[in-house]
């Protein structure tokens, strides 16, 4: 480690240590204001840090890159804890949780995806993964008060150590037929070992895609995403549902793009994936009745379009792909910055009865709403449609038909649940009631989604240019 | 002799994880992962790594499990009322072997690189195996060592965030 | 020279914008909101005319403005760009014209209702989706105006959230739209896919594409012709949209929105975009004969099949609504034998006297529903046997339903009547055509005649069977209905001289409307030989027949509508020696109705009842269960015990190993 490491890896370094800080500073000083515009600004920080501070070097100790790709995700990953934080002042306010520590979790979190999306090394992946899902376990049960989080926190632990055992079961194999961790060393050398990925390689991808499987939710080991999203609070539902499940995509399409074609012997098995994934969320939504496990399946189904996106192995493929994390990272934080925002004494409104009629009452939020379902529904003019259309159109040329013409067919169906809600907001009841008017924190994140939505619908261009000058 | 030694331990490090998942009572589940532990150690002690074995008994099976059992003690946890799901058991054996002998069967048909290390047995035999650790983990790996620290002190917070009283 | 054509969505855009946010709290009065809704359009509609006025004093007919570019992804590059062509200028003309007349009728027909802002602001929304839709010059805007179109209706139907009907008609139209886009999305990449990957040429603009069709000519997809494919696949776009066989049934059912909803979207305009679809991509559909001969009998069987339907309906709305996929099927008849031109001129002529019946039906609603409320009664303000004379209460609304009724049947020189007649003779001697799916189109328009004078009938003449405590309560709508009303009227008069047949164009003014589409379809109708051809003495026997068919039609429903109910009493009171005679013709009239009316009521109510309600319905609501049970079935596997879910898991190893394994 050299100086110049150091300052390539200057933004973690500032979240790490401005979230050790503030759990200090929490341990003396409980006012929670405080503290948490310490986290938003040092999140900002480290977001400003990795867009400015060009690293001197490529790569961080063998284990992370500090190319432009790793900070085009630090930074998003920096802004996500900056509105993590703001959508959860409030709750954390209200539910007594110590800043100090959420705050620092949420920091944490942030950091490990960060270092996760720039992993070069298995090593590096393994340890990066298991930070943030580590800060999750806890932010998840972080309301003690709440039965159903602490369920939802215990359900999330334990699969989620069946998951890791797979992801270090097939480290291991990697390991064991390459003789390497570093990423695309490993790979090479079990190419050239028989031209192709053989038995043990092969394995080891096998275990670390149902790995992977488990933590972004891919059918069949997305059984949990319902469960979870639903008992966890709002704010870490958004973060959960976006940059836990963003930043394993993040690490996977680097290290596709950076190794070349790899997949060729997994085509089939992640096809079989892509397909299952997106159908068993789009039925599994229709037949929900509360707003949080809807979008949890709707998460599932945006899954397994990006798996197509990453199936693919085009650099066409991959630029896609990272587009379509960025729009849904920020269409489905709104969604679940609209929830926490209207969040009070009486909880979270999550069943079908308690929207129904609340366009009437919060027009404005409940607009944001609707846009950011019709996003996610892929409405055309919308970033939603543009990130569907790129992935869809990389599937296209790289053959994948019958991919797409589930994928079409899901987002089909998904239409149907997406104007549901759409319509239950706008349906007179005189039973509607008042939520919560929401606080500054919360109509900031608001607006930034929804104009996001809006200019990268309008606009791909902008965020398109960038990304092919980043991928690797 | 050294695979028959590999595959007796290993028979007892299954049972004895088979053990605890199926034992009535908490404190033979957690004897039975004591067990297993010791187990691994062996095989640790077996791949020439006397150090890891040292730790994994002294840490795992000695601090971690004792404050397990005591845990499990101070809340006095019965003999809990797990007969409701022996249908599970059966599926979840039947699919582990599944998994296995795929597994098995699958790795049979490749083979491993067989690519070494730049570290010789006879150089782990004269610097010792200790200090080799040591040198990697500050050296090469310190940044994951670090971040290692991380992790833990998540964990601390979690404990502490999970466990303590409203203020 | 071309490039403000943004402007034109931009208002509706704006105006839409203005109302949905600041509507309920800040603006609050219906008049402004009115007033800012119909004047958004109606600027669109002043801008049009210029544009429109531009483009025919112009050489050159195609312009494309590209406003900023909007992606480029790998080799393909789509721009924010609008095409405007004499098709879409005459699109323009009728969306942003009828448009405005109807926004302005609304701010009198929705006056008082709870949600008069959010009325307009979707109204607007419509209009928007609908230009970017019109106006787009490659697929995916089109698709974007295609697709909010969709939403706008989705949303105008459920208008009535409160009543069950109302969401259940909003539901239908969506499934039934949805199929649709599936279509039309398969369509749109089947060719762009081969276009790219067999040809080299990665293009969705509409231009390139009718460029490079001819590319298209010998490629072969799933054992058919890639175009042969490709177009039936948008066909079945349209066929969604535009309420064809089979997906016909949510338009009817479309009719819970409100009135001026259904005029604009259900009648004059979004029901029309497969159209002008299948106009807009002319060049493809030439290429497969197969496509353009199944388009021909599909528009033939929904022309009549609705039309039967249409006898037996006594909901006023719900005739008007058959009647609208009836004309669609003209349309789409048109478009099959390859009279484009003549497709596009009835559509414009549709909108206008479909307008205009819809908004006079909207009239005589407004009024009865006035006159029930006041009376404190329950009756069916929609339903025609609680009307009859309403002639002398409501004169102006009567006059200008008269007169679409007279142009939709196609009485000479109404505009009904040269659009109609056209598509006829196209239909009899195209190349493309079809003397069989003549004889149905002939009888259809029969048909026509028949019940809009039926409903005319029922509704303005004869005694007034409205209940005697609201009789005088009906009183003739205020000028903001009416104005639209008799503008619409005038139009649906004079509309159809812009496209005077050869042969009876004594005065040599030559087929406007052919001449100024001339660059959109001459080409492909050119290179693929699609031309009518028969004598001018053939082409006058058929006009002066389909005349009088139309007339026998009015014939026969004054008959038994208008002169029944009171003229065997007269004649048996004054001319007793007549009386036999009256007698025997009241005989035949008997036999007719045994024979005739019975017959095709009983036939229409099967048709309506039995293969509407069942069938149709029974597939819709059959796909909606099977997804139901699907649904249903993957919930099961949500125990919410977590050792289930680590067992899935571990399933799911197994079948990764098998999958390793067979490899």
């Amino acid at each position: 480690m050299s100086l110049s490491d150091l300052l390539a890896m200057l933004p973690i370094l500032i979240l790490a240590f401005g979230a050790t800080a503030i759990l200090m500073a929490g341990a003396w000083y409980r006012e929670p204001l405080p503290l948490l515009a310490g986290g938003i600004v040092t999140a900002l920080l480290g977001a400003l840090s990795a867009g400015l501070v060009t690293p001197p070097v490529p790569e961080i100790a063998g284990l992370f890159s500090a190319g432009g790709y790793a900070r085009f995700y630090t930074i998003l990953w920096s802004l996500l804890a900056a509105a993590g934080l703001m959508t959860g002042s409030r709750y954390i306010i209200e539910k007594r949780i110590g800043a100090g520590e959420y705050v620092s979790l949420v920091l944490y979190a942030a950091a490990g995806m960060a270092l996760l999306s720039s992993a070069t090394h298995l090593v590096g992946l393994f340890i990066a993964l298991e930070t943030f899902t580590l800060a999750f376990y806890i932010l998840i049960a972080s309301n003690r008060n709440c039965a159903l989080a602490a369920e939802a926190g215990l359900k999330y632990l334990l699969l989620g150590a069946v998951a890791t055992g797979f992801m270090a079961f097939g480290i291991a194999l990697i390991y064991a037929a390459s003789g390497s961790l570093v990423l695309p060393d490993a790979v090479m050398r079990l190419k050239a070992e028989t031209g192709e990925l053989q038995a043990w390689g092969l394995l080891g991808w096998g275990m670390i895609l149902i790995a992977v499987g488990f933590k972004i939710s891919l059918a069949p080991f997305h059984l949990w995403t319902p469960d979870v999203y639903q008992g966890a609070p709002a704010p870490v539902t958004g973060l959960l549902a976006t940059g836990s499940k963003g930043a394993v995509v993040a690490a996977l399409v680097g290290l596709l793009a950076m190794s070349g074609p790899v997949w060729n012997d997994l085509t089939d098995l992640v096809w079989l994936l892509a397909a299952l994934t997106m159908l068993a969320g789009a039925f599994g939504a229709l037949g929900q009745s509360n707003l949080k496990r809807l979008l949890a399946y709707s998460s599932v189904t945006h899954m397994g379009t990006l798996l197509v996106g990453v199936l693919c192995q085009t650099s066409e493929g991959f630029a896609a792909t990272t587009f379509y994390v960025v729009v849904y990272v920020v269409t489905s934080l709104g969604a679940f910055a609209v929830i926490a925002s209207l969040a009070d004494g009486r909880g979270e409104p999550m069943t079908f009865d308690q929207w129904r009629g609340l366009g009437y009452r919060h027009p404005v939020r409940c607009g944001v709403l609707v846009l950011l379902l019709l996003s996610l529904a892929g409405l055309p003019a919308t970033a939603g449609f543009m990130a569907k259309f790129a992935v869809f159109h990389a599937a296209l040329q790289s053959g994948y038909i019958g991919l797409l013409m589930i994928g079409i067919l899901a987002s089909v169906i998904s239409f149907a649940f997406y104007l549901r809600v759409t319509m239950l907001l706008f349906q007179p009841d005189e039973k509607a009631s008042s939520w919560h008017q929401g606080s500054v924190f919360e109509h900031t994140v608001l607006a930034v989604c929804s104009s996001a939505v809006l200019v990268l619908g309008l606009f791909p261009g902008l965020l398109f240019g960038l990304i092919r000058q980043i991928l690797p | 002799m050294e695979i028959l030694l590999f595959y007796s331990v290993a028979l007892v490090a299954v049972l004895s994880g088979f053990l605890v998942i199926r034992c009535q009572s908490p404190v033979n589940s957690a004897l039975g992962l004591v067990n297993t532990f010791f187990c691994l150690a062996i095989f640790y002690v077996m791949l020439h790594a006397p150090f890891m074995a040292a730790i994994q008994i002294m840490v795992y099976a000695g601090a971690i499990m004792v404050l397990i059992l005591f845990v499990i003690m101070l809340l006095n946890l019965g003999i809990e009322a797990r007969k409701r799901y022996t249908h599970g058991i059966v599926w979840s054996a039947l699919a582990s072997l599944m998994v296995l002998f795929g597994t098995i069967y699958f790795l049979k048909r490749g083979r491993v690189t067989g690519a070494e290390g730049d570290l010789t047995a006879f150089q782990i035999e004269s610097i010792g195996h200790t200090e080799l650790i040591g040198r990697s983990m500050f050296t090469e790996f310190l940044l994951p060592f670090e971040i290692a620290s991380i992790l833990l002190l998540v964990a601390i917070v979690g404990a502490v965030v999970l466990a303590k009283k409203e203020v | 020279m071309y490039d403000k054509l943004w402007l034109i969505p931009f208002f509706p855009l704006v105006g839409s914008i203005i109302n949905g946010l600041l509507g309920k709290r800040f603006i609050k009065n219906e008049k402004i909101i009115g007033a800012i809704g119909t004047g958004a359009i109606f600027l669109s509609f002043l801008v049009s005319c210029k544009f429109f006025y531009q483009l025919v004093n112009d050489s050159v007919k195609i312009h494309e403005t590209v406003v900023a570019s909007w992606m480029s992804v790998g080799n393909l590059q789509v721009d924010w760009g609008f095409l405007l062509d004499p098709l879409s200028a005459v699109m323009l003309m009728v969306v942003c014209g009828v448009g405005s007349l109807i926004h302005l009728y609304s701010i009198g027909y929705m006056h008082g209702e709870e949600g008069f802002y959010r009325f307009f602001c979707y109204m607007n929304l419509f209009a928007f989706s609908m230009l970017m839709l019109v106006l787009g010059n490659n697929a995916l805007v089109m698709f974007v105006g295609w697709e909010g179109v969709g939403l706008c209706s989705y949303l105008l139907i459920g208008y009535y959230f409160e009543k069950q009907s109302a969401g259940d008609a909003a539901k239908k139209a969506f499934v039934m739209n949805r199929v649709g886009d599936f279509g039309f999305l398969l369509g749109l990449f089947t060719i762009f896919w081969t276009l790219g990957s067999k040809h080299g040429v990665w293009t969705i603009n509409f231009v390139e594409i009718s460029e490079k069709a001819h590319l298209l000519s010998g490629d072969m997809i799933l054992g058919a012709g890639v175009t042969t494919v490709a177009t039936l696949c948008f066909f079945l776009g349209a066929t969604g949209k535009s309420a064809q066989l089979p997906l016909f049934t949510w338009l009817p059912d479309a009719m819970e929105g409100p009135t001026p909803v259904s005029a604009l979207i259900h009648a004059a305009t979004m029901v029309t975009a497969g159209v002008y679809m299948i106009g807009r991509m002319n060049v493809l559909f030439a290429m497969s004969p197969t496509t353009m001969m199944v388009v021909a009998v599909v528009g033939a069987l929904t022309a009549i099949f609705a039309a039967t339907i249409g006898f037996a309906q006594n909901d006023i709305k719900r005739v008007l609504a058959y009647s609208t996929v009836s004309q669609l099927g003209f349309m789409f008849v048109a478009m099959g034998v390859g009279a484009f031109t003549a497709g596009i001129f009835h559509l414009m002529t549709h909108a206008f006297f479909k307008a205009c019946l819809f908004l006079g039906s909207g009239s005589v609603i407004h009024a009865m529903h006035h006159a029930l409320h006041h009376a404190h009664l329950s009756d069916d303000a929609q339903d025609m046997r609680n009307m009859g004379g309403l002639r002398k209460k409501m004169p102006i609304t009567w006059a200008t339903f008269g007169i679409s009724c007279l142009a939709i049947s196609g009485l000479p020189f109404f505009s009904g009547f040269f659009s109609k007649d056209e598509i006829l003779w196209w239909t009899f001697a195209s190349t493309r055509g079809s003397k069989v799916v003549w004889v149905i189109v002939v009888v259809a328009a029969f048909m026509t005649a028949f019940y809009m004078f039926r409903c005319l009938y029922m509704t303005f003449y004869g005694e007034q069977k409205t209940n005697p405590k609201a009789k005088d309560h009906v009183h003739e709508s205020p000028w903001v209905i009416t104005l639209p009303l008799v503008v619409l009227a005038g139009l649906a008069t004079v509309g159809g001289f812009v496209g005077i047949p050869h042969v009876i164009d004594v005065a040599h003014i030559g087929n406007k409307l052919d001449q100024f589409l001339a660059p959109v379809f001459h080409h492909s109708q050119q290179l693929h030989n699609i031309e009518a051809h028969g004598t001018a003495s053939t082409e006058i026997i058929l006009m002066i027949f389909s005349v009088v068919v139309a007339l026998v039609g009015i014939g026969v429903a004054t008959m038994m509508y208008l002169k029944n109910p009171d003229m065997p009493a007269k004649f048996t009171a004054k001319f007793s020696k007549l009386h036999r005679w009256v007698f025997n013709k009241w005989y035949v009239d008997e036999a007719y109705d045994v024979l005739f009316v019975n017959t095709t009521k009983k036939l229409g109510i099967f048709c309506w009842r039995g293969f509407d309600v069942n069938v149709i319905d029974g597939i819709v609501n059959g796909l909606a269960k099977l997804i139901g049970a699907i649904s249903t079935a993957l919930r099961h596997t949500q125990t919410g015990q977590f050792h289930n879910y680590a067992l899935t898991m571990v399933f799911g190893t197994v079948v990764m190993l098998a999958i390793f394994i067979l490899n």
